[in-house]
């Protein structure tokens, strides 16, 4: 018998008797339910989900942006301060400011005082326009710094850097550094003047007087715990250096001697340190910074920077938030991706072991 | 007999898209087709019709995830019917584990006719399932290599490769029994 005739023979193998016909007609038609989910293709899924997620996370951020972005103009003053903590420094500065001591200073204080300063007419009405800075302790250390943003003619720049450099050494202080720059008609000078704390005040009202004041902030640090606390150590390890050299002079052992040497040597260096510390807090304390600023009008209004609008801050806002969707997503999917394709090697792993199985089942079979 | 080799049409719905057709067309349609290759795999007739009749008892529970647009009813059908065959090998060997366990294996039983040529039917009880198995789709149900290869799981060129060694085994035997 030859293969040909083996196959035609296959081809023509009897149908299904019929009591198997009978059985499966005997099968009663599938339950159709009244409503089932579409079965959704893998390709149809993505058509439709991509353009729904990116819709989604576009109309998220444009609701974010005119939520976070769209709001009333926020008030903000040229020198960063705003409006509510330059009325909390006119409110506490109500009382005479200067020269009057005062029983508490705050451990940490900073304001931010700006703009808002009455526009005065004149260049006689300039001056002392009432921004006033926050006095420092008479009772307590304290690092006290003051920026000061002072708008006065073109032409009386140079004269006021000058008067200011003066006005520091006036009063026993030091310029720590001087930068003026006065082109054409506009034109800028920035000090940075060391004035004895108690001599602050005067410093102040004198520099603000050049011409108005358009910022103000003052910060105060207390020094004085660090101050005490330097103190006290210098106090114990002068003690203690006391109470070795008094132990070395008696009989001990060479060995005992050794180690006490060392802990003298030690001692000393930890004195030397935090004797250096103390006297770098003391200078901290004694002399305030103050930075100030001279600027001719037109330099005022170019360095102010723009506020942007509400359109331009509602972009950056959805702008903002659509970096921060892609993030999450890169961070979903640096997470999930070794997950998910753990899982896929599972699957066709074990999808292939089967396959395996049946297939050695069936030739062994 | 119906000629297998028939393309199937299927009434058109809306939208262009072939509707489904009804449970009872499809088993009429297709009983022959899985009951012979059923009878080709498992070389038993008695069994070819349990294990044909379980398949259209389990096509019946699934026919809700039938889609006509991803296989034709009779691949879907083969592949279940495969499905139900393969689980009954798996059955099988284990009952056989279990017996030779306890007693001393059974001598091979007389083989029921499949109402083919003496020759041929021991030339096909000489092959394995799996080349039964190739040949039935291929030759008995006439196949593409695409559908067959698809139903067993591998490439088309595995599956032509396959069916190449089946046959080649095949002519082997027949000429072993010349």
């Amino acid at each position: 018998m030859t293969t040909e005739q083996a196959l035609v023979e296959l081809r023509s193998l009897s149908r299904a008797p019929d009591s198997l016909h009978e059985r499966v007609r005997a099968l009663p038609e599938p339950r159709v339910r009244a409503w089932t989910l579409p079965r959704l293709q893998m390709r149809r899924l993505v058509l439709v989900a991509t353009p729904a997620v990116l819709a989604v996370a576009f109309g998220a951020a444009a609701l974010n942006g005119v939520v976070a972005g769209g709001g009333g103009d926020r008030s903000t003053s040229p020198g960063g301060g705003s409006t509510a903590v330059f009325e909390r420094l006119q409110r506490e500065n109500a009382t005479p400011i200067w020269g009057t001591s005062t029983n508490r200073t705050p451990a940490l204080s900073e304001y931010d005082a700006a703009a808002p300063v009455p526009k005065a007419s004149g260049h006689g009405a300039r001056r002392a326009v009432g921004v006033a800075a926050l006095p420092p302790s008479t009772t307590r250390l304290n690092r006290y710094e003051a920026w000061l943003r002072i708008e006065v003619d073109h032409d009386q720049i140079s004269n006021a850097a000058t008067r200011a450099m003066e006005i520091a050494r006036s009063y026993g202080g030091y310029v720590a550094s001087v930068d003026m720059n006065t082109p054409t008609s506009r034109g800028r000078a920035s000090l940075v003047l060391k004035v004895p704390v108690a001599k602050v005040g005067d410093a102040t009202r004198k520099l603000n007087a050049f011409g108005e004041v358009k910022a103000q902030r003052v910060r105060i640090e207390d020094l004085q715990r660090q101050a005490n606390a330097q103190e006290k150590a210098i106090i114990g390890l002068t003690a203690r250096i006391e109470s070795l050299e008094t132990a070395l002079t008696g009989s001990i052992s060479d060995a005992e001697r050794a180690r006490l040497r060392f802990q003298l040597e030690r001692a000393k260096q930890q004195l030397v340190a935090i004797t250096r510390g103390h006297q770098q807090t003391l200078r901290e304390g004694r002399l305030a910074t103050i930075s100030v600023t001279y600027f001719a009008p037109g330099t005022a209004a170019a360095a102010k920077p723009d506020k942007p609008g509400r359109l331009e801050r509602t972009v950056r806002e959805a702008g903002d938030f659509l970096v921060r969707e892609i993030s999450w997503l890169l961070y979903a999917l640096i997470v999930a991706a070794p997950i998910a394709l753990l899982a896929l090697a599972v699957v066709l792993g074990a999808r292939a072991a089967r396959r395996s199985s049946d297939r050695r089942l069936l030739e062994g079979t | 007999m119906e000629d297998v080799n028939a393309v199937e049409t299927l009434p058109v719905g809306r939208m262009g898209v072939a509707a489904k057709p009804s449970f009872a067309s499809v088993a009429e349609r297709h009983l022959d087709d899985v009951y012979r290759y059923l009878l080709v795999f498992t070389r038993d007739p008695a069994l070819a019709e349990d294990l044909a009749s379980e398949t259209f008892e389990r096509a019946l529970r699934a026919w809700r995830r039938f889609d006509p647009r991803r296989a034709s009813a009779r691949t879907w059908l083969c592949a279940l019917a495969r499905n139900v065959a393969l689980d009954w090998f798996r059955a099988e060997r284990r009952r056989r584990r279990r017996e030779e366990a306890v007693a001393e294996p059974e001598s091979a039983l007389d083989l029921p006719e499949l109402g083919l040529s003496p020759e041929l039917e021991t030339a096909l009880s000489n092959l394995s399932a799996a080349d039964r198995e190739v040949i039935a789709l291929r030759v008995v149900l006439d196949l593409d290599a695409e559908q067959a290869a698809r139903l067993l799981g591998v490439s088309v060129t595995a599956c032509t490769t396959r069916l190449n060694r089946a046959l080649k085994r095949l002519e082997e035997r027949l000429n072993d029994d010349d």
